[in-house]
Formats: C-alpha cells, sequence, structure tokens
C-alpha cells in the first residue's frame, strides 16, 4: 500500500505541469514563499471556521512586478494565443476552446495583467458561495505560486475535458496519460481533500471537507464520526488516512469519465 | 372503480355469478316474511364494491400464479400474461353471458386506475437522474410524440389515398391525425411493466420511462386539438384555431406541471405539521397527490404531468417529514396501489379486446398502422438522438437507440382514448378501435415478450446495483461542486451552474419553509447516507439471518476490507447459526496483546457514552399522540453518540489491534464449536429460544434503534421490539483496574437503575442470590453491536459489571442498587448453577484461565433453558421497561457468566 501512496505524491504536481512553477519563479525570492512556510499557512486557512483566505495581500503584492512583464500579452488577439500548439497536444482541447478559454482568460483578468491572481478568480460572484471554491481556486495555483498563466489555466480546465473514447483508443501508450484521464481526474477531486499534500486524506482532512459540504445543521460530533466512518470505510490498509489509491478504489464503480467532465470543454 | 362496476349493476350478473352461486344456497330466495327476517340476501346493495373487490382478487391471484413459476415470469413479461388472461376471462364472460361486460371504461381508467401508476412512478423517479437527462427526455416527450402523430397520420391518410385501406373506413386526413395523435404516444404503464423486468442501465430507462410520462400533455393536446377539429368540421378551422392548438400545449403541459408542483409544494407544507399526527401521513400524500391530478383533469390540464411533477416535486420534503413509518406505509401503499391497478388495466384490456361489438377490421389499416409506428418511431429517435448527441456529454449509442425504438411501447391509454372518440363524429371508430387493441396487444406482447432477448443479444449496458457508500456520496458531491466551480471559471452556465444554484436556493429557502427543522439536518444527504448505512448494519445485525448480515451486518457493508479471520468466522458462525442461535464469541477470542490498555479506554468510552442520564419516555396512550418528540434530540444525540463509539471500537478491531472476547464462556451443550455464545436475537418480545446459559446476569440493554425517532404509534410498539441478547463475559482485568469507580460515577442515572426495580431485575432471581445484578441500562441508546464493537461491548459489559457486581467483589457497587427480589417462579434455577463451587471470584478471569473457565463451563453445559428466558421474561414486563413509543427498541440482553 505505502509506495504507490507516495508515488501519488509526485505525480501530482507533475501532472499539472511544469509551467505552474515557472510563475513562481519569476515573481522572485521576495514575493515566493518557501513551500515549507506556505502548506501551514494553506492548512490554516482551511481550518475550522476559516473561510477568507489570508493571502489576499500577498496576491496583491505579486501584481506589481508581473505586470510590466505581461503587458504584451493582454494585447495580443485570441487568435494569437502563446504556445497555441504545444497547448493543444498537451491539453487535448480544440481551437475553438482554447480560444473561448482564451477569451474567458482575458475576461477574468480584469487588470490587463496577463496573469489572474487568486483575487481574480475569487471575484467570480458563485464561486464565493460554493463550499469547495476556495480550495479549487487553489488547485489552480499549485504549490504557492501567485500567478496563473494561460496555459496554467488551461491545464486545469484540461482536467474536465470529456473523454473521447476513440481518443483513448489510439493514444500511444509510452505518451504521459492525458490530462482527461479517470486517475487524473480522480487525482483532482483528491488533492482538494488532501490539504497537507501527504498523499493522504487524514481523518482529520475528511473532517474538513465534510465540515464544508455537510449543512450547518450536523452538529460537530455528528460530523466527527461521519469523517470517522468516511475514513474506515475506504481506508484499507489500516493507517487511518485514505490513500489515493484507496480514494480511487472507493470510487470505481463510478463513471468519473462521465461525472468529472464539462461537455463544452470538448 | 366503483363507477366503472355502477353501470354494470343492472346487468346480469353471469359473470360473477359463477363465483357468487355458492353461497347464495343459504339465502332465502322467497318471499321475505312479515316478521324479522333471520337472514336477508342483499346483493343488489352490495354489488358493486363487491364486484371490484372481486376484479382486484381475481387479479391478484393471477399474480401469484404467475410467479409461481419464475421460469415463466423470466421469459414472459407479466403484462402480456394478464392481457391474455384477459382475452381468456372475457372470453368466459362473453359465452356466459353473451354480453361482453367488464371492460375497460375510459372514466375508469383515467380517474382511478391511472393515478396510482403515475404517482408511484413520480414519486420514485431518481430525480437527479430525471433532470440530468431532462433534456433528451423532454426532447423525446414533445418532439418525438409531435413527430410521431404527425407522420403516423399523414402516412396513413396517404395510404388511404393509395387504395390501400379499403373505401369503407370513412376518414379524412384530420381524422387519420386525431388516431395518429392517440396511437403515437407512448405509454407509461407498458414501459413501465416491461421496463422494470429489464433492467436496462438507468439513463435508458429514465429516458424511455420519462418520455412516456411527460408525453402525456403532448398526447392530451394533440387529441384534444384534433379531436376538436374534427368536430368542427375541418372546413371550419380558422388560423387561429391552429395558433390556439400550440398555445395550448404550452398552457396545457406548463399548467399541469404548475399544478403538480403547487400540490407538491402545499403537500409538503403539510407534512411539516403532522407531528402529532403521524397516523395520517401517509394518507396526506395519496389525497394531495390525487387532488393535484383531479384538479389538472378538471382544468383540462395534462393530468399525468401535474401528478409526476407532485411526486417529484415534493419527495424530497415528504420523506423528511414524515416518520419511518409512514415512509414505509407510503411506499408499500403507493407500490400495491400502482401494482393493483396495472394488474387491473392490463387484464382489463385483455378482457374489452374480446367485446367484437367494437371491432371493425381493415388489414390495410391495421398492418399500415403496424408498419409506420415502428417505423417513424425508429426514424424519429434516430433523428433526434443525432441531434442530441451533439449536446450531449455521453451521446446515446446506436443500442441506446434500438432499444428505446424499440421501447416505445402502446398501451392502455391510447386505448381509453380511442374508447372516448364519438362515433357520429368519427365515423371511423371501430375500425380504429380495432386497430388500436391489435396495436396494444402487438406492442405489449410481442415487443414484451422479445424485448428482454434482444436486450441480452445486443449487450445493452444493464443497471448494476451497488449500494451507496459514504465516500462515493461525499466525493460525488464534491464532484457536483468542483464541476459548478469549474462552470463559473469557464464562464459558463451550464447544468451544473443551475443546479448548483437551485440547491442553494433550496438548503436557503424551500428547505428552511418546507422542513421540520428536526428533519433538516437529516436530509442532508451525507448524513442521510450515513444513517442509512447504520440503519442498514443495525437492522442486519438484528436481523442476522443469512446473507445479509455478511454483506452489511457486522462487517460494515461498505468497507471493503475486512481480512480479519475473526469476523469472517463470526459472519459465518451467525449465518449458519441463523436467528436465534447462540454464538460463541469465544471462537474469535483471538487475545492480543495491546488488548487490555484498549479495554481501558474503550472503558472510558463507553463510561462516558453509554450510561448518561436519560429521560424515560412516558407512556403514550392513545393511538394518535406521539411522545417522542421532546426525545428526539436526545434520541439523536444519543446515537451519535453509540455510533461514534461503534466506530471507534470498529477501528480499532478491523485492524486486528484488538479482538476481545474477554472470557470464556460456558459451552451451551448441543453447540457445534463455540464457547461464549453471543446470542443477538430479534425477537419481538418473545422470550428467546435457545439460550442455554448458565450462572448468567442478564444485563438488559434496552436500545432504541435507529427508528426511534419515528416510532410514535404506541399500538405497534410491541411487533417492533426486538431484543438482541448478548451472552457476554466479564473482564475481570478492568474491573481490576479500578475503572468501576469511574463508571459509577458516570451512570448513576435513573435509567441505569430505573426507579421502579425493573422487571428484568425483579425477575431475575439467581441475581441476588447469585451476585449477578441485572443493570439496565439506558433504554434510549442504540446499541448496536456488530462484531467490530465487541471490544466496546466487552468494555461495557465490564462497566456494566462493575454496576452490577456481587457483593462479593465490588461490594460498593452493590450498595446502589436495589434489592432484587428473587422470582418466585424460577427458583431453582439458580440452584443449578455450578458457581457456589467456583473458588474464583466472579469477575476475575485472566485470559490464561480461560480455557479452564470453558472445560468447566462445558461441564454444566446443559443450563435450562429458562435461565435464559429469564431476563426476557423481565423484559415481557415492557411497560417497565420502556413505558414510552418504544416500538424499536433492541433489547440486548447479556448474559455474562458471572462465575464458572
Amino acid at each position: 500500500m505505502k509506495p504507490p501512496v507516495v508515488r501519488a505524491r509526485p505525480a501530482d504536481p507533475a501532472a499539472l505541469g511544469p509551467a505552474f512553477h515557472s510563475p513562481g519563479s519569476r515573481v522572485g525570492g521576495k514575493e515566493r514563499r518557501g513551500s515549507g512556510a506556505w502548506l501551514p499557512a494553506k492548512a490554516a486557512a482551511f481550518g475550522p471556521g476559516a473561510t477568507r483566505r489570508p493571502r489576499l495581500g500577498g496576491g496583491r503584492g505579486g501584481r506589481r512586478p508581473g505586470g510590466s512583464s505581461a503587458m504584451g500579452s493582454r494585447s495580443s488577439h485570441a487568435a494569437r494565443i502563446p504556445d497555441v500548439d504545444s497547448l493543444r497536444r498537451e491539453t487535448g482541447f480544440s481551437q475553438a476552446s482554447l480560444r473561448r478559454l482564451y477569451d474567458r482568460f482575458q475576461a477574468l483578468d480584469r487588470t490587463g495583467k496577463g496573469y489572474l491572481s487568486r483575487l481574480d478568480l475569487q471575484q467570480i460572484g458563485a464561486l464565493a458561495v460554493n463550499p469547495l471554491g476556495d480550495r479549487i481556486i487553489d488547485s489552480f495555483f499549485p504549490d504557492g505560486s501567485l500567478r496563473l498563466d494561460f496555459p496554467g489555466f488551461v491545464r486545469v480546465l484540461a482536467h474536465f475535458r470529456p473523454v473521447d473514447e476513440e481518443e483513448e483508443g489510439n493514444r500511444d501508450p509510452k505518451e504521459p496519460e492525458p490530462l482527461n484521464s479517470r486517475m487524473n481526474k480522480l487525482r483532482f477531486a483528491f488533492q482538494l481533500y488532501d490539504l497537507d499534500r501527504d498523499g493522504k486524506i487524514s481523518r482529520h482532512e475528511m473532517l474538513q471537507a465534510l465540515r464544508l459540504m455537510v449543512g450547518v445543521q450536523v452538529t460537530e460530533e455528528q460530523l466527527e464520526s461521519i469523517a470517522d466512518r468516511t475514513v474506515q470505510e475506504a481506508d484499507e490498509d489500516g493507517d487511518g488516512a485514505v490513500s489515493f489509491l484507496e480514494f480511487a478504489k472507493s470510487l470505481e464503480k463510478m463513471n468519473i469519465e462521465q461525472k468529472m467532465s464539462i461537455r463544452i470543454l470538448k | 372503480m366503483l363507477r366503472a362496476a355502477l353501470p354494470l349493476l343492472g346487468l346480469p350478473l353471469a359473470g360473477a355469478g359463477a363465483t357468487e352461486e355458492p353461497t347464495q344456497e343459504p339465502g332465502s330466495p322467497g318471499e321475505p316474511p312479515p316478521g324479522l327476517a333471520l337472514f336477508r340476501w342483499q346483493w343488489h346493495e352490495v354489488e358493486a364494491p363487491y364486484l371490484v373487490a372481486l376484479w382486484i382478487l381475481v387479479a391478484s391471484l393471477a399474480k401469484i400464479v404467475f410467479h409461481l413459476s419464475r421460469k415463466v415470469t423470466s421469459l414472459v413479461p407479466e403484462s402480456c400474461l394478464l392481457i391474455l388472461l384477459g382475452l381468456a376471462l372475457g372470453g368466459i364472460v362473453l359465452a356466459v353471458a353473451k354480453k361482453a361486460e367488464y371492460q375497460l371504461e375510459p372514466g375508469t381508467f383515467f380517474l382511478f386506475l391511472l393515478p396510482p401508476i403515475v404517482l408511484d412512478s413520480g414519486y420514485f423517479m431518481p430525480s437527479r437522474l430525471f433532470f440530468d437527462n431532462l433534456g433528451a427526455i423532454l426532447t423525446y416527450a414533445v418532439v418525438g410524440t409531435l413527430w410521431n402523430a404527425f407522420t403516423t397520420g399523414a402516412a396513413l391518410w396517404g395510404l388511404q389515398q393509395a387504395g390501400l385501406v379499403a373505401p369503407r373506413v370513412q376518414a379524412g386526413l384530420l381524422d387519420f391525425l386525431l388516431f395518429g395523435s392517440l396511437i403515437s404516444a407512448v405509454d407509461p404503464v407498458a414501459v413501465l411493466a416491461v421496463f422494470e423486468e429489464v433492467h436496462v442501465n438507468e439513463t435508458l430507462f429514465i429516458i424511455v420511462f420519462g418520455e412516456s410520462l411527460l408525453n402525456d400533455a403532448v398526447t392530451v393536446v394533440l387529441y384534444k386539438v384534433c379531436n376538436s377539429f374534427v368536430e368542427m368540421g375541418s372546413a371550419n378551422v380558422r388560423a387561429t384555431d391552429y395558433l390556439k392548438g400550440v398555445a395550448s400545449l404550452f398552457v396545457v403541459s406548463l399548467g399541469g406541471a404548475a399544478v403538480g408542483l403547487v400540490f407538491a409544494f402545499l403537500l409538503a407544507l403539510t407534512t411539516r405539521f403532522t407531528k402529532r399526527v403521524r397516523i395520517i401521513e401517509p394518507l396526506l400524500v395519496f389525497l394531495l397527490a390525487y387532488a393535484a391530478y383531479l384538479t389538472a383533469e378538471m382544468a383540462s390540464l395534462s393530468a399525468i404531468l401535474a401528478v409526476t411533477m407532485c411526486g417529484l416535486g415534493c419527495k424530497k420534503y415528504v420523506e423528511a417529514n414524515i416518520s419511518h413509518k409512514s415512509r414505509t406505509a407510503v411506499k408499500y401503499t403507493m407500490k400495491t396501489l400502482a401494482s393493483c391497478a396495472e394488474t387491473v388495466i392490463f387484464m382489463l384490456l385483455g378482457i374489452s379486446a374480446v367485446d367484437s361489438s367494437k371491432w371493425a377490421w381493415d388489414s390495410g389499416l391495421v398492418l399500415g398502422t403496424l408498419f409506420f409506428i415502428l417505423f417513424f418511431r425508429a426514424l424519429g429517435v434516430v433523428l433526434q438522438t443525432w441531434v442530441l448527441n451533439q449536446f450531449r456529454l455521453v451521446p446515446l449509442d446506436k443500442i441506446d437507440q434500438v432499444v428505446m425504438s424499440y421501447g416505445g411501447l402502446r398501451g392502455a391509454v391510447a386505448f381509453a382514448l380511442v374508447i372516448l372518440l364519438d362515433r357520429t363524429k368519427v365515423p371511423a371508430k371501430d375500425y380504429f378501435v380495432a386497430t388500436t387493441i391489435v396495436v396494444v396487444f402487438f406492442t405489449v406482447i410481442v415487443q414484451g415478450l422479445t424485448i428482454k432477448p434482444l436486450v441480452k443479444w445486443l449487450k445493452v449496458k444493464r443497471s448494476e446495483h451497488h449500494k451507496p457508500t459514504l465516500n462515493q456520496e461525499l466525493h460525488e458531491h464534491t464532484f457536483d461542486h468542483i464541476l459548478a466551480a469549474v462552470e463559473d471559471v469557464v464562464g459558463h452556465h451550464g447544468y451544473h451552474y443551475w443546479r448548483d444554484r437551485w440547491e442553494q436556493f433550496d438548503k436557503k429557502y424551500l428547505s428552511q419553509l418546507l422542513m421540520r427543522r428536526s428533519a433538516y439536518r437529516i436530509r442532508d444527504q451525507i448524513w442521510d447516507v450515513y444513517y442509512r448505512l447504520n440503519i442498514r448494519d443495525a437492522i442486519s445485525f438484528v436481523d442476522q439471518g443469512g446473507h445479509v448480515l455478511s454483506s452489511s451486518g457486522l462487517t460494515l457493508p461498505s468497507m471493503p476490507s475486512r481480512n480479519s479471520v475473526a469476523e469472517t468466522s463470526v459472519t459465518n458462525l451467525l449465518r449458519e447459526s441463523g436467528s436465534g442461535a447462540c454464538l460463541d464469541l469465544q471462537v474469535i477470542d483471538t487475545v492480543r496483546s495491546g488488548r487490555d490498555r484498549e479495554d481501558t479506554a474503550m472503558h472510558h468510552l463507553l463510561c462516558g457514552g453509554l450510561y448518561k442520564p436519560r429521560r424515560r419516555y412516558k407512556a403514550s396512550c392513545g393511538r394518535h399522540f406521539i411522545s417522542e418528540d421532546a426525545q428526539e434530540r436526545q434520541d439523536k444525540e444519543v446515537f451519535q453518540q453509540n455510533m461514534k463509539r461503534r466506530l471507534e471500537s470498529f477501528k480499532s478491531t478491523k485492524h486486528n489491534i484488538c479482538f476481545t472476547k474477554s472470557k470464556p464462556r460456558p459451552r451451551k451443550a448441543g453447540r457445534k464449536k463455540k464457547d461464549g455464545v453471543a446470542n443477538t436475537e430479534a425477537t419481538n418480545g418473545k422470550p428467546p429460544r435457545d439460550l442455554g446459559f448458565h450462572d448468567t446476569a442478564a444485563v438488559i440493554l434496552t436500545v432504541e434503534s435507529e427508528e426511534e425517532e419515528d416510532s410514535d404509534s404506541s399500538e405497534t410498539e410491541k411487533e417492533d421490539d426486538e431484543g438482541i441478547i448478548f451472552v457476554a463475559r466479564a473482564t475481570s482485568e478492568v474491573l481490576q483496574e479500578g475503572k468501576v469507580s469511574g463508571s459509577l460515577e458516570v451512570c448513576p442515572s435513573p435509567r441505569i437503575i430505573p426507579p421502579s426495580p425493573t422487571c428484568a431485575e425483579k425477575e431475575l432471581p439467581w441475581k441476588s442470590g447469585q451476585g449477578d445484578l441485572a443493570v439496565y441500562v439506558s433504554s434510549e441508546t442504540t446499541k448496536i453491536v456488530p462484531v467490530d464493537m465487541q471490544t466496546g461491548w466487552n468494555q461495557s459489559i465490564s462497566s456494566l459489571e462493575s454496576l452490577a457486581s456481587p457483593p462479593c467483589t465490588q461490594a460498593p457497587t452493590m450498595a446502589r442498587l436495589p434489592p432484587r427480589p428473587r422470582a418466585p417462579e424460577e427458583p431453582q434455577a439458580p440452584l443449578k448453577l455450578p458457581l457456589s463451587s467456583d473458588p474464583r471470584s466472579c469477575f476475575a478471569f485472566p485470559p490464561s484461565l480461560a480455557k479452564a473457565g470453558r472445560s468447566r463451563s462445558e461441564s454444566s453445559a446443559d443450563i435450562p433453558r429458562q435461565q435464559e428466558l429469564q431476563p426476557l421474561m423481565g423484559h415481557e414486563d415492557h411497560s417497565h421497561l420502556s413505558p414510552g413509543p418504544a416500538n424499536s427498541h433492541w433489547c440486548i440482553h447479556f448474559n455474562k457468566g458471572g462465575r464458572l
């Protein structure tokens, strides 16, 4: 049980692609927080009762140095999306989808800085009321980066591209799994639970997730018992936590390809 | 039904006569005597309801007969059999009465037979699936039905123009369109009857079935419009009439849906306030749904749509509001009524077909219609699916399309509509009737018979049932939220976006308004699944009969990895021993190192949770009063606590950290290799069988099942009582660790030792004499004890023992206990116990001594049954134990072998 669990971890950022790291490095050492410092902050953000993230200041600070360098991409027309071809290959999106997403990306980027900050995403109205909204926004900003550029944006959304069975059939087995594969879809959901990124959903993390999703009327004690049972249900090796493999196994009967796809992202 | 039978009143009784004759003999057929009649025969006063009841009885008996042979019903759908039976019965009636009787009257059909079926299907419609596929369903229902009606009608007219229909069929284009409109609608009754047995995958089923329900609006509109056009004469139809026809489609469908939703709202709101009159809850559901149907019918809106929407809309709130018992009542009544109505419909359909006076056969018309409805249905499905697949995430493949085309069954709705035609206005009515009958019979019998093999042959994806797990439920919610969020990010307000909106609206306003507060929490879906899983575990644990246990009882159902040898062995034991058997817990007694520590921890836990003082229920009198309201919250909390504890102990046992059956058990005579016998038994207040234990102290835990919230009607309380008898053993170590005092502190509640000496205590004679005490624990605590919980149980036992400790070992504890008079009827029972010979202290049983104790007990294996009965006898005196609405209490008796 253990080794796969450990392996699932590094696979996660790898699946999201290297570009996720680049914005963070561009920001410079001043803005960039070490992952060690970041993780506790993040965990705290999801602590009981904490709904608003305390990192808005950091996001705002990051905008200034990035602003000037990104100005060029702002003026580009939708047809001139940077790296269209490689993005298409990587994500499987059609040209039209990419163009639409690029328009959306630019619309979200209100100040025209060429990348999205957390604030940009947080200002999407419905996302604020989504119980998982914060976590989903977080998944756009892996490893504590503060900027989301277009390739990163598209790569996250590529998880929700419907699975094309034919395409799946002729896929070269040597190629990396496409972003919208079942496992990657699951991995996306998994990392919403796994706040401390240790590759396991601990009981505590489960409890936090449940607290977000279950109505207020359920008492804390009841929540705990639900969390207990949920973890135990999926936990196979008895470590009191749900690893990614256990997570995937608990959902093996579910049609993830279908449930985690959005038609318009074809 | 009544109304249908009324016109039959004056008719010869020949049909029913066959059944009636024998009873007529004792009657006095002669002139009534002037004086007081000893016996009077009043057939005519009861005739109508009598016939109705008889027909239903015949139909039900027929159903039973069909199901006697599994082979037949697996091959032939029930609807076919019923139609054939109807044909036979109709033939008999015709032969006897020389006149066709008991036909399917449109009035009866629409007012009495159809509503239950539609309500049933609407109420139990999987709403999520329905709305997920709403687009496809609506397309097929509206566009498909229109397409079918117009193409079929036009093609038949073309057939007539081509001279292939005999000229005696006098019908114009409008007549054919009218006929097309009534013959084109897929029939919900027929579809349901056939598809329920086919088990195609849910998506396919919901599309076909949803279509058949929703197309009613279209059918009604088309039928009415065409009918009025025919009556007006085609020359008088103006352009505005066509516009009105189109407008009426919206009025009828949206109006019907609105009526349904309004009644759903009313129904949900009403059930919110039925807390004190639980008994009428099921009635309300039926009344308001029926009112919705009648109201829509009255306003000539789509009644089927109304009642479907009513069922669909109210379910969530109604289910949350009404009690568990009412839920069951609603479910079964609905299913019974629907199945009854369906049976009668098919049978009457068969009977009606016999009446040749209504027939006028024309081969061209019949064959043409058959061909066209099949052809255009298939064509329509293919065309629509092609369009739909452009928009569907999961396209419908060719096989689905074949099944959908072939599953377009016609049924009683078409028949009833064609009977309703006015012969003076539609001269070809007789031909249409004959054609409709043939079409209905063909689709129900031929297609119904062949669809199963077809589905098998095409390898259509079947529906697979798997039990819900908490993980699935939770993650499904996560997925929904993720998708809604991604749609937000992408900026596309699609299905997920709107569903999310709706859910928020529902949560914020609707649920607040329509659900009683106590129910609100339970209806959280995750909580609901959790709750249901627990109930299932508990029920199967109590049932403990057969395979249910293995899947969901002791091993919590949703947990895939149950590798513990001990648990499997228990499961097997339980399974083979069945209800009432004694289980030897010793079999699963694997002594582990961490046990004692675990015991201690568990002890504390249980002390905290088990014995919290609880108010007792007041005895409820009167069937209309439910006394448990005040307790509900408390009960739930108790339930919570207990489940939590249970889980905790489960956690430990699951991974084999600690699985203790603490002590050697006396061995049961005649049992297999079981030493400690855990006797779990579901007794309905009756003494348990088979409890052969000597020197047992009964610890009676009357626990409330999860259903306790719903336990209202006190009249049923006895039947629902279930006792779990546990025979377990004390852990001496725990006692010695001095936990006793702790437990005493926590649990000096009147519940534990009820103020009035519990019956158990009173009547357990061996108690006082031998120092084993009956301990009364909370009558509210839900204590479902799966094997997983045994550690916990043992702990609880030990703590109980500490309470009920014999004077020799735990003198201070004793002081707290009320004196237990020895039951006079069983004075000799304790004498048989070999306890006096046991030098050891009752509770001091280090595991090492287990063997010795066991062998010792074996010698005294045949302890008379009555000892085991005693706890239960005490329990029988139920009003003492749980005088309140304790209809779902489980009594858990702990017979701890005090001394060996």
